[in-house]
């Protein structure tokens, strides 16, 4: 009994030797006369252990891909096909950005200009210049024809700018003088000059369309 | 240069009234009132506003306006009103004068937001 027992510890520290790729050297180690069992394949042996490793192997990371899926919450797989198949989805029909860079219905200086004579006219048929009441004039002169331009003539996305220019009509000259840096396509401007015995009102109008 | 595609910028009407003092200094600094130039002088005036204006490269539409009136003992009075966006779009106005004559500016800046 005792003979047998040396023999397979022999036969186990061996097998913890054996390399795999020298079956002549495993051939002779695994040798009848060496162990006293039963002759072994050592090829299969081999063969069966390394499977035995690689399905070990498979096993655990499906397991641990399958844990990490459940703790998180998210189905991985599904979450990359979504993805994907968006991606292509919108290469094969790509949405239009929705800037308006041009207006649809274009500034009227025209009409702009109407409004603001009828509003000018109206306001300023009976006035006299008066130094210190004509400062709150110039300004409420102005304010009138912006609120009437824009509740009048709704043009969408236009900003609305309206300078007055107010002064009594005396022996003196005035000179007044604009540019501007936009888009000629889209932006313009009125003007109105108003004069009676007493004053005189300039009056101009810019519309800037808003990007 | 920053890229001011992804920022709204706001109008700072400090640095554009120091520009326009400039150029209104520049072109009338010293000269009398005088009915042939006048014309001259406002066109250049506004020209030389704007060309500052945009080169300090804000992403902004510019309107500048500029009413030059010789003294005589009348008054005169300018007034704006706006319907813009408070937050982007701004104005400053400048007053100068001289012995001879007065100069109102008014820079409108309204800012391009695309």
């Amino acid at each position: 009994m005792e003979s047998g027992c040396t023999e397979k510890k022999h036969a186990m520290e061996m097998e913890k030797q054996r390399k795999p790729g020298s079956c002549d050297v495993v051939k002779s180690m695994c040798s009848p006369a060496v162990t006293g069992t039963k002759q072994r394949d050592p090829q299969r042996l081999y063969t069966a252990n390394l499977a035995k490793r690689e399905s070990h192997r498979k096993r655990g990371k499906d397991t641990w891909t399958a844990k990490s899926r459940e703790l998180s919450g998210q189905n991985v797989h599904s979450l990359n096909s979504k993805s994907i198949a968006a991606n292509k989805s919108l290469c094969k029909n790509p949405v239009e950005n929705c800037y308006q860079p041009q207006p649809e219905k274009t500034f009227s200086a025209e009409e702009a200009r109407q409004v603001m004579k009828t509003v000018v006219e109206e306001r300023l048929r009976n006035a006299e210049y008066d130094g210190n009441a004509c400062s709150a004039l110039a300004l409420e002169l102005a304010d009138c024809v912006k609120h009437a331009v824009k509740d009048l003539l709704f043009f969408e996305r236009y900003k609305i700018i309206c300078f007055v220019v107010l002064g009594p009509v005396k022996q003196s000259d005035l000179c007044c003088c604009s540019r501007s840096v936009w888009c000629p396509s889209a932006d313009t401007y009125a003007e109105y000059c108003f004069k009676n015995n007493s004053l005189f009102a300039l009056c101009v109008l810019y519309a800037v369309y808003s990007e | 240069m920053m890229p001011y595609l992804y920022l709204k910028v706001s109008f700072n009407a400090d640095e554009a009234s120091n520009s326009v003092k400039e150029c209104i200094e520049s072109i009338l600094g010293g000269v009398d009132y005088n009915q042939n130039k006048v014309n001259q002088w406002t066109a250049s005036i506004v020209e030389h506003s704007l060309t500052q204006l945009v080169k300090q490269g804000k992403p902004f539409k510019y309107i500048v306006n500029c009413a030059v009136m010789q003294k005589s003992g009348a008054g005169l009075h300018t007034a704006n009103s706006c319907y813009w966006d408070t937050t982007t779009d701004g104005n400053c106005t400048v007053r100068w004068e001289n012995r001879t004559m007065y100069c109102v500016v008014c820079v409108f800046a309204v800012a391009v937001t695309l």
